[in-house]
């Protein structure tokens, strides 16, 4: 299992390419301007099945954008410090 | 024994990631690690005979040769990629003693690594 | 737990050394040894002699904070050259290093965080 820090907007081919390379029962964080992908509306669409996504909660509020548009759960720093803890393997 | 792989997805030319990729895959050495360097999009720019960043006044990807024979350092390049830039395998320079990866095998290839960092 | 974080472009223009620092700031509060490796442009990040706007945060200050909670803050001493970071430019509790350090945190942290460029 592996958390990946997507960063970069959905607009930047990497982003599409790191979550590509996400297994079932990775997570997938996203942070910076990748929080973008937070109100897309076929994310399930982004990775395999059984792949959890988050969104930085003050990442995504600081680019003018309500809690509830987010169609993922959002997390705030300490929330991505658990996930952090919880997965050995980090691929950024 | 732990494996990390450096992955660039930055072109060779006009940005310093390859080097500093392949910097930091012949400082692993000093520890218990065996590094490995994926190049990925444009980064495969870098594997053409012709690919020289000096042209343009920047730093050689050359100065990197001695040292992937020394440590014999693997380097992979997607296939998909060096196809999309019509890169041939007789136009590959040899140095880089390249093997190639496709985009289906990528998942489990980085999750196969302790650490991953991307430049 | 040890947990290390590698920042690679500058600050200011970008926001990772504050993804960085916030991050950072939240292991420490949780009892876990955290270092920061700065590594390319982000060296930039420990010149002590910048001058942000009054309203703006400054970034080396807050470097210094943290190390004096005992974040370990590494510089890539090759990357500082280039940059023309002097040891008299940078803050209290940075050191230069360099790849071996970096080899050191890749095997011995627990969680190895990098921020791409």
């Amino acid at each position: 299992m592996a958390l990946i820090i997507v960063k970069k907007s959905p607009a930047n081919k990497l982003s599409e390419f790191l979550l590509k390379l996400a297994l079932p029962q990775d997570k997938v964080i996203f942070i910076q301007d990748g929080v973008i992908f937070a109100i897309g509306k076929n994310l399930k669409g982004l990775v395999k099945e059984g792949v959890e996504l988050f969104a930085l909660k003050e990442d995504f509020i600081a680019r003018g954008f309500e809690e509830s548009e987010s169609q993922i759960p959002l997390v705030d720093y300490e929330g991505w410090a658990d996930l952090i803890e919880r997965d050995e393997k980090i691929i950024s | 024994m732990k494996k990390v792989l450096f992955a660039v997805y930055n072109s060779p030319v006009g940005s310093i990631w390859i080097n500093e990729a392949l910097r930091s895959a012949f400082g692993m050495y000093g520890e218990d690690l065996e590094p490995v360097v994926l190049f990925v999009n444009e980064a495969v720019l870098a594997v053409r005979k012709q690919c020289k960043p000096e042209i343009i006044g920047c730093l050689p990807l050359s100065i990197t040769f001695k040292y992937l024979e020394k440590y014999n350092t693997q380097v992979y390049a997607i296939k998909e990629d060096l196809e999309k830039y019509s890169i041939k395998e007789n136009e590959i320079e040899p140095h880089w003693n390249l093997k190639t990866i496709i985009k289906e095998e990528l998942p489990e290839f980085v999750h196969s690594f302790d650490k991953v960092v991307f430049f | 737990m040890h947990i290390a974080i590698q920042v690679n472009v500058p600050p200011y223009t970008n926001e990772d050394m504050d993804t960085a620092i916030h991050l950072a700031e939240v292991f420490v509060k949780r009892g876990h040894k955290v270092s920061i490796f700065l590594f390319a442009d982000s060296v930039l990040a420990t010149n002590k002699l910048v001058k942000p706007m009054k309203i703006d945060r400054n970034i080396p200050l807050k470097l210094q904070e943290l190390s004096a909670k005992g974040v370990e803050v590494h510089i890539c001493g090759l990357c500082a050259q280039y940059r023309g970071i002097t040891e008299d430019m940078k803050i209290e509790g940075a050191d230069f290093s360099g790849v071996p350090e970096m080899a050191a945190l890749i095997y011995n942290s627990d969680r190895y965080i990098n921020l791409l460029p």
